[in-house]
C-alpha cells in the first residue's frame, strides 16, 4: 500500500526505522529516496542488436577520401583520389571498393557533426556521446553496456582490441569494474596470445586455487579496512578473470589461431584484418561490446598517398567482416559502427594533406537493426557543412543504445547522488532503423 | 592472473622496454619500484607511465618527422667542427650520397677546401684551410657533388690553438689538463661528462665560451651545459643557456686564489651522441656581451665601451663599413687577444645620441633630437625607464624600432611607448620584431615626442644595452626563395642540358611597382629566365637553365630584386634566405642563419626531360583543364616520374600525378574555382624521379594558362519528382559571351538509381534552358538530393573548355495515396503523371510551373 506521491510503502517505512537505529537519519533517507524517485528509469526495450563492434579510427579519417567524396568540386576540395559507384548507385572514394560493392548492407551518416577540433575532445564526443565536462568524467559506450547488461557466457562484456584506445574508453563515473578488457597485443602478430588467460608455467589447478584463496584473504582484509570502489572493482575483475580462466569455451573466443586459415587470409593478414576477425570471434562468443582501434588517420600531409596505403586493408577487413557476420546469421544481431573523432578540412592544405574538421564528417553503420543501402544526411557541395539531416554524437549514441535495447534517457547514478542520463538530449534517428 | 587494468599498464611498460630511444633511463626508473605494488605506487606508476608514454611518443614523433631534402646529398656529421686560423685540418664528412662530391662551397672568405676525396658513397674527406685573417666565427658551407648541393653545415675558426679531447676525462679527479688560451674539440656521448683542468693565478679572469647547439643539425638537439669548480669541487660558475650565445654556454670568472679549476661539460639532460660535437674556448680573451653604443654611422670609426658578463668595461675603437649594414660583426681585441666570436652592431647613416640619466620623465628632458636619430642606452637600474625626445613634423611617416636581441643579443626584452611631450601615450609595442619592438608611426602634428624604453619584466644590468632608431620610412625591396620542401632552404641544382625552377618572393616595403629579379654571376653555362614580378604579385617563378656542355660547378650567387623609382633611379635589395639548422619541438626554429647568397650548381644530366603542351583554350572560372605532359626518357630509363606544379596561382587547384615507368605522356589536372584570379599565368611543372641515387628534379619550360571568367551562367530551379514517375529536370543556362565550337551541357550527380536517357545535350549559343527527363524508378530512395551538377563543354579544334557548376536540388517523394472515400479512383492516376509530350518538350516546365498551370495561375 502506498500513497500517491509517497515513495515509501508500509514495509519501506518500517525499514526506515531500522536504518534510523543504525544512524541514518530520516532526512538523509528521504533525500536519497527522493533522488532515486526522481531518477528517470526505463525498462529495456526490444534489442535489435545483441552486440556492437565499434571500429574507431584514431586521428580523424577524411570523409572526402572515404564515404563522402565531392567529385565535381574544384581539385583543392576534391583531392587527388577518384570515386567509384557503389552497388546502390551512390558514390564513394576509390579507397573503399569492397565496401562500395556491398553498400546495400551499409548505412552512411554523411552529416555527422560536432564542434570539437582537438583530438582528445573529439574522441571524447565519439566515445561517450557527451561533450567533455570539467565536472564529470563520463563512461564510454562499452562501459555503459557493461553496466547495463553485464557479462554473457563468462566473457567480459566490453573488450578493447588490441588495447584500451584512449582515456575516454574507460568507465567514467561508473565503477571501475565496467572497464574494458584489453587484449594487450595485436592479433596480427605472429604467435599472438592474450596474456593471462592461461595459468602461468608450473602452476597447476591446485596451486592456482591455493593462490586464489590467499589473495582473497588479503583482499578481504583490505576490503574490511577501506571501502573503495577500486577494491570492489578489483574484486570484480578477479571474479571475472576466474570465470574466464576456468571456462574453456570463453578462453577459446580469444584463440584466433583456431580460425580457418582461408578466412584469416580473407580478412587480411594485417592489423586491420586480424583485429576485426578477433572482434567477430568475440561477439560470436558473447562479448557485448568490442572496441577496435586501427591505424592513424591524422593525415596533415600527403593524404592521397596515405589513404591509398592505409585504407585497402581496412576496406577488405570491413567488407569481409560484414559478409562473415552475414554468413553466420549474426549481422542482423551485431551493430557495426565505424567512426572517428572528426573529419578533415574541405580544402587540401599546402602539404597535400587535410587538417581537423569536426563540422561535418561521416560515420558508417551496418547490421544490428539499421537499414542497408542508405545514405542518411548530406554535406554541402564542398563537404564543409551539413546540408541536411545532421547527426550529433548524442543522436548517434542514442540510436546505438536504442538498437541495443537501452533507453539512452535513462539515468545512471554518478557520485554525489547525481543522476546523469546515459546520453543527454540525443534524438533517435528513426529513418535509419529497419 | 592480472586484471585487465593491469594488463594495460603492463603493455605500457612493454612499450618502454622495447623503445629504441630513452629506454635505458626509463626502465632504470621503474627498477626502483617494489614488486608488490601498493595503491599509491600503482597510481605513481600510472602517472609516470603516462608521462613516459608522452615522452616516448614525442621522441618517436621527432624520429619519424620526415626530413625532406630538396637536394640529394646530405652532410649529417663532421669529424671536426673547427680549426685554428692559419692551419689546415682533414675533416671527414658523413651523410648520404656524398661520394661524388667535388668541392665545398663556403659562404664567407677565409676558408678553402681541397683534396676532396671519396671514402665511400656516403662519406668524403677534405682538407680545409683557414687563412691567417679568417674571421673568428662560424663559417657556413655546403658540399657540392656531381648530383647536387648538400644541406648547410658550420665550421668554426678560432684564434686559439686547438686541442683534442682525450678520454678518459669523465671523472672530476681525472680531468684533462689543458693550457689556458686554447680551444678544445670534444664530443658528448650519451650520459658523458667531460672534465678539463686549468691552472689560474689569483685575480686572473677566465672566460669560457662553448659552441654546442650551434654545431648541431636538424633533430640532433644538443643543449650543452658547463660549470666551473674549484679543486674542492665547489661550483664557482655555471651556465646552461646564455642570451648572448642563445642555447650555448658562456661563463666568466675571476680566480679567487691560485690553483686548479675544473671545467665540466655535459648535455643539460645528460643526453648526447657521437654527433654532439663542441668547441670549448677557454682563455683570458676579451668577451664583451654588450657594446655601447650598439651602432653608428658608416665610414667612420666607432669609439665604444665594451661590457663583459662581470660588468668590466673598457673602450675600443671599431672600424665601420662604408655602407649601411643591418648586422655588422666586430671582434673585441684587447692585449693582443681577440674574442672567439663576434659582437654585432647596426650601421646606419644617422647620428648617435647617448644616454644621460636622469631620463625617466619624458616631460623633463631638455634636448630634442631631430629625426632620423639613434638613441643608445642601458637599463641599469631596477624597473629602469629611459625616455628620449625628438621633434617631428605633421604627417611624417616614421619607423621606430628598438634593437636589443636583434642583432646585438642583449638581455633586454624591450617595450616601446610613444608619448607626446606634455601629453600622454600615443602608441606602443612590445614584440612586433619578436621580442624586439617595432612601430610604424604617423606623426599627428608638429610637436615634440618621446620614445620610452623599458624591459618587459623590469630587469636590469650593466650589459642591458639597447638602441632605438627613429627613422623616416624609406622604400626597400628584397627577395626570399620559397622552400619547396618544408624546413629546407632552397638550393638550385640544374641538370646539364635541362632546367630547374624556384619561386622567388619579392618583399616590397613602402614601395610598389614591377620588380626585376636577377641572379648575378651565375656559373659558366648557366642562365636564368627573365623574371619580372608584376606590381600586383608577390612572387614569381624563375627558371635556371644549364647548357649541355657546361662543366659541373657550384657557386653562391646574389639574387637581387630592383624596382625602378624613376627612369634613372631604382631601389635594389638582396636575397634574405633563412636556413634552419636546428628545430625544436613542434618544428620550432631554434637555430639557423640568414644568408644573402643563393647556392646554385650545374649537375649531371637527368635521365629524362619533360615538355608541357601549351593549351590553346582558356581555363574558365569553375572550370577544369588537363595539362598534357610529355616525357623524353633516355634509353633504359624506366623509373616513374612524379609531376606537380611549382606553385598554383590563387584559386587554381592541381593534382600531383605519377607517370609510370612505361609511360611517356600523362595529364596533369587543373581546376579553377569561382574566385580564381583572372590573368595569363606562367606555370611550371616540376618533375622528380629517383634513379637509385637520390631524387633528381627538373622543371618544364613555362606554359601559359589563361584564366578567364566563367563562360556559362547556370541556375538550378528546384526539381520535384515522385517515385515510379518521370519528371522534368530543368536547368537555366546562358552563355555569357560568344564562343567558337560546339557546346554541350551534361547532367551529373543525379540521385542514385535514377536515370536520364540523354545526359549530354547540345546547347545553342542563344539557349536559355536545358531540360532532362529524369526517370525515377519506384525502388529509388525518396529524399532530398542537392547533388545535381552541370558540366558544360565547348569543343573546338583548339581544345575543350570545361565548366562545372552545381548544386541543383531534386526532391523525390513517395506518391501520396489519396483517401479512397473522398476522391474517385479514376481521377488519381492520370492527373499526377506528367506526360513528356511534344508540347512539354517544346517548353519544358518545372514541377512548380506545372502545378501553377494546373491551378490556373501564371
Amino acid at each position: 500500500m502506498r500513497c500517491l506521491g509517497n515513495p515509501l510503502g508500509r514495509r519501506g517505512f518500517l525499514t526506515v526505522g531500522a536504518i534510523g537505529g543504525l544512524g541514518l537519519s530520516m532526512g538523509d533517507l528521504f533525500r536519497s529516496q527522493q533522488v532515486l524517485a526522481d531518477q528517470k528509469k526505463y525498462d529495456f526495450i526490444e534489442a535489435k542488436a545483441e552486440s556492437v563492434i565499434h571500429i574507431f579510427l584514431p586521428g580523424g579519417i577524411a570523409h572526402q577520401e572515404t564515404f563522402d567524396p565531392k567529385p565535381y568540386s574544384p581539385l583543392e576540395y576534391r583531392g587527388e583520389l577518384r570515386t567509384i559507384k557503389t552497388k546502390t548507385g551512390d558514390v564513394f572514394s576509390e579507397t573503399v571498393p569492397k565496401l562500395a560493392a556491398i553498400s546495400d548492407r551499409l548505412t552512411i551518416l554523411r552529416a555527422m557533426t560536432h564542434g570539437e577540433a582537438a583530438h582528445e575532445r573529439g574522441t571524447h564526443n565519439m566515445f561517450t556521446g557527451y561533450k567533455p565536462s570539467p565536472a564529470l568524467v563520463f563512461p564510454s559506450f562499452g562501459s555503459v553496456v557493461s553496466h547495463e547488461y553485464g557479462p554473457r557466457n563468462n566473457l567480459p562484456p566490453y573488450v578493447a582490441v588490441p588495447n584500451s584506445p584512449n582515456e575516454f574508453a574507460g568507465t567514467g563515473y561508473l565503477s571501475s569494474s565496467f572497464g574494458p578488457f584489453s587484449l594487450g597485443s595485436d592479433p596480427a602478430n605472429k604467435g599472438f596470445k592474450v596474456q593471462d588467460l592461461n595459468l602461468g608455467g608450473g602452476v597447476d589447478a591446485v596451486r592456482f586455487e591455493r593462490r586464489r584463496s590467499a589473495l582473497e584473504a588479503v583482499n578481504a582484509y583490505f576490503a574490511d579496512k577501506q571501502k573503495s570502489d577500486n577494491i570492489a572493482a578489483m574484486d570484480t575483475f578477479y571474479q571475472r578473470a576466474y570465470s574466464l580462466i576456468s571456462s574453456d569455451k570463453a578462453r577459446e573466443a580469444f584463440n584466433i589461431d583456431a580460425e580457418d586459415n582461408g578466412l584469416r587470409d580473407k580478412y587480411g593478414r594485417n592489423p586491420a584484418g586480424q583485429r576485426l576477425l578477433m572482434a567477430r570471434r568475440l561477439v560470436e562468443a558473447g562479448v557485448r561490446f568490442v572496441t577496435v582501434t586501427y591505424g592513424g588517420w591524422d593525415m596533415h600531409a600527403g593524404i592521397a598517398g596515405a589513404m591509398r596505403r592505409d585504407m585497402p586493408p581496412l576496406d577488405q577487413a570491413l567488407a569481409t567482416l560484414i559478409e562473415d557476420l552475414e554468413s553466420r546469421g549474426l549481422l542482423s544481431k551485431t551493430l557495426i559502427m565505424v567512426s572517428s573523432e572528426f573529419g578533415r578540412t574541405p580544402k587540401i592544405n599546402n602539404d597535400a594533406g587535410r587538417d581537423h574538421w569536426p563540422k561535418v564528417f561521416s560515420v558508417m553503420l551496418a547490421g544490428g537493426g539499421v537499414k542497408g543501402g542508405l545514405v542518411y544526411g548530406a554535406s554541402d557541395a564542398t563537404a564543409t557543412e551539413p546540408e541536411f539531416d545532421a547527426v550529433s554524437p548524442e543522436d548517434l549514441a542514442t540510436t546505438m543504445y536504442h538498437l541495443l535495447g537501452i533507453v539512452a534517457d535513462k539515468e545512471l547514478m554518478s557520485p554525489g547522488d547525481r543522476p546523469i542520463e546515459i546520453c543527454d538530449g540525443g534524438k533517435l534517428i528513426k529513418d535509419i532503423l529497419v | 592472473m592480472i586484471p585487465a587494468a593491469f594488463v594495460t599498464l603492463q603493455r605500457s611498460f612493454f612499450l618502454f622496454r622495447t623503445a629504441p630511444l630513452g629506454a635505458k633511463k626509463l626502465t632504470s626508473f621503474f627498477k626502483h619500484f617494489p614488486k608488490t605494488e601498493t595503491k599509491s605506487t600503482q597510481s605513481m606508476i600510472a602517472k609516470y607511465t603516462l608521462r613516459c608514454i608522452c615522452l616516448f611518443t614525442t621522441i618517436l614523433n621527432a624520429l619519424t618527422t620526415p626530413t625532406l631534402l630538396a637536394s640529394s646529398p646530405e652532410a649529417n656529421s663532421l669529424s671536426l667542427v673547427g680549426l685554428q686560423r692559419g692551419t689546415s685540418v682533414e675533416i671527414t664528412i658523413s651523410g648520404a650520397r656524398l661520394g661524388d662530391a667535388h668541392s665545398l662551397l663556403f659562404y664567407s672568405p677565409g676558408l678553402s677546401a681541397n683534396n676532396v676525396t671519396k671514402i665511400d658513397d656516403n662519406s668524403i674527406k677534405a682538407t680545409v684551410t683557414a687563412t691567417q685573417d679568417a674571421a673568428c666565427d662560424l663559417h657556413p658551407f655546403r658540399v657540392v657533388t656531381n648530383t647536387g648541393i648538400s644541406n648547410m653545415r658550420l665550421l668554426n675558426v678560432s684564434d686559439l690553438p686547438s686541442i683534442a679531447e682525450a678520454e678518459p676525462n669523465n671523472e672530476f679527479q681525472k680531468a684533462q689538463l689543458i693550457s689556458l688560451n686554447s680551444t678544445i674539440d670534444g664530443v658528448v656521448l650519451n650520459e658523458d661528462v667531460d672534465y678539463y683542468a686549468v691552472d689560474l693565478k689569483q685575480g686572473q679572469q677566465m672566460n669560457v665560451e662553448l659552441e654546442g647547439l650551434r654545431h648541431s643539425y636538424m633533430n640532433d638537439f644538443f643543449d650543452p651545459y658547463i660549470a666551473i669548480y674549484d679543486a674542492k669541487r665547489f661550483e664557482i660558475k655555471a651556465s646552461d643557456d646564455s642570451v648572448f650565445l642563445q642555447q650555448d654556454c658562456l661563463c666568466s670568472m675571476v680566480a679567487p686564489s691560485d690553483g686548479r679549476y675544473i671545467i665540466e661539460v655535459r648535455e643539460s639532460s645528460f643526453g648526447g651522441n657521437e654527433r654532439a660535437r663542441y668547441r670549448l674556448h677557454v682563455g683570458t680573451f676579451p668577451r664583451p656581451v654588450a657594446i655601447m653604443p650598439s651602432g653608428g654611422p658608416p665610414g667612420q670609426p666607432l669609439v665604444a665601451t665594451c661590457i663583459d658578463l662581470l660588468g668590466n668595461q673598457w673602450q675600443e675603437t671599431f672600424e665601420m663599413p662604408a655602407e649601411p649594414t643591418a648586422v655588422h660583426r666586430i671582434w673585441s681585441n684587447r692585449d693582443g687577444q681577440s674574442a672567439p666570436s663576434p659582437n654585432y652592431l647596426c650601421v646606419d647613416a644617422i647620428p648617435n645620441v647617448l644616454e644621460t640619466e636622469p631620463n625617466e620623465d619624458h616631460n623633463a628632458i631638455a634636448i630634442a633630437s631631430t629625426v632620423p636619430v639613434a638613441f643608445n642606452g642601458i637599463l641599469e637600474r631596477e624597473k629602469d625607464r629611459d625616455c628620449w625626445v625628438f621633434e617631428a613634423k605633421k604627417d611624417q611617416q616614421l619607423e621606430i624600432r628598438i634593437h636589443a636581441r636583434k642583432p646585438m643579443r642583449s638581455n633586454v626584452d624591450p617595450v616601446l611607448q610613444i608619448l607626446k611631450v606634455g601629453g600622454g601615450v600615443l602608441a606602443g609595442n612590445d614584440d612586433s620584431n619578436g621580442p624586439d619592438s617595432y612601430l610604424p608611426f604617423k606623426v599627428p602634428e608638429d610637436a615634440k615626442y618621446a620614445v620610452c624604453v623599458s624591459d618587459h619584466l623590469g630587469r636590469f644590468g650593466k650589459h642591458f644595452v639597447y638602441r632605438v632608431e627613429v627613422l623616416l620610412q624609406t622604400p626597400e625591396v628584397g627577395t626570399t626563395v620559397n622552400e619547396q620542401a618544408r624546413y629546407v632552404s632552397q638550393v638550385v641544382n640544374v641538370p646539364r642540358g635541362s632546367r630547374m625552377a624556384i619561386e622567388t618572393k619579392v618583399v616590397r616595403k613602402f614601395l610598389g611597382g614591377d620588380a626585376h629579379v636577377v641572379a648575378y654571376e651565375l656559373p659558366s653555362g648557366m642562365t636564368q629566365s627573365d623574371a619580372i614580378c608584376p606590381a600586383d604579385l608577390g612572387s614569381i617563378p624563375m627558371i635556371f637553365r644549364a647548357e649541355a656542355n657546361a662543366a659541373n660547378a657550384g657557386k653562391l650567387v646574389d639574387l637581387i630584386a630592383s624596382i625602378a623609382t624613376s627612369p634613372q633611379t631604382k631601389v635594389s635589395g638582396p636575397l634574405s634566405q633563412r636556413t634552419q639548422l636546428v628545430r625544436g619541438q613542434n618544428n620550432v626554429d631554434v637555430w639557423g642563419r640568414i644568408d644573402n647568397k643563393l647556392a646554385v650548381a650545374i649537375v649531371e644530366p637527368a635521365p629524362f626531360d619533360i615538355e608541357v603542351v601549351q593549351p590553346q583554350v582558356p581555363l574558365v572560372r569553375n572550370g577544369s583543364m588537363t595539362l598534357t605532359v610529355n616525357a623524353k626518357r633516355m634509353a633504359g630509363f624506366d623509373k616513374p616520374i612524379n609531376l606537380r606544379l611549382l606553385s598554383a596561382p590563387p584559386g587554381i587547384g592541381f593534382s600531383a600525378v605519377t607517370m609510370a615507368g612505361d609511360q611517356s605522356t600523362i595529364g596533369l589536372p587543373l581546376t579553377a574555382n569561382n574566385g580564381a584570379a583572372i590573368r595569363n599565368w606562367p606555370l611550371l611543372v616540376m618533375a622528380t624521379t629517383d634513379n637509385g641515387f637520390g631524387p633528381i628534379e627538373l622543371s618544364s619550360e613555362f606554359v601559359h594558362v589563361d584564366v578567364t571568367d566563367s563562360l556559362f551562367e547556370f541556375k538550378f530551379p528546384k526539381t520535384m519528382g515522385e517515385l515510379g514517375k518521370t519528371t522534368n529536370l530543368i536547368v537555366n543556362a546562358k552563355l555569357k559571351r560568344p564562343v567558337q565550337g560546339s557546346v554541350e551541357v551534361e547532367l551529373l550527380g543525379i540521385p542514385p538509381g535514377t536515370q536520364v536517357a540523354t545526359p549530354k545535350v547540345a546547347f545553342a549559343s542563344d539557349g536559355t534552358q536545358v531540360a532532362y527527363a529524369l526517370q525515377i524508378p519506384a525502388e529509388t530512395r525518396a529524399g532530398n538530393y542537392k547533388t545535381i551538377v552541370c558540366r558544360a563543354t565547348v569543343t573546338s579544334d583548339k581544345g575543350v573548355i570545361t565548366q562545372t557548376n552545381g548544386n541543383g536540388e531534386v526532391q523525390i517523394d513517395v506518391p501520396i495515396t489519396p483517401p479512397v472515400a473522398t476522391q474517385p479512383a479514376v481521377a488519381v492516376a492520370p492527373s499526377t503523371v506528367i506526360p513528356i509530350t511534344a508540347e512539354v518538350a517544346a517548353k519544358p516546365l518545372t514541377r512548380l510551373e506545372m502545378l501553377k498551370q494546373q491551378r490556373g495561375k501564371p
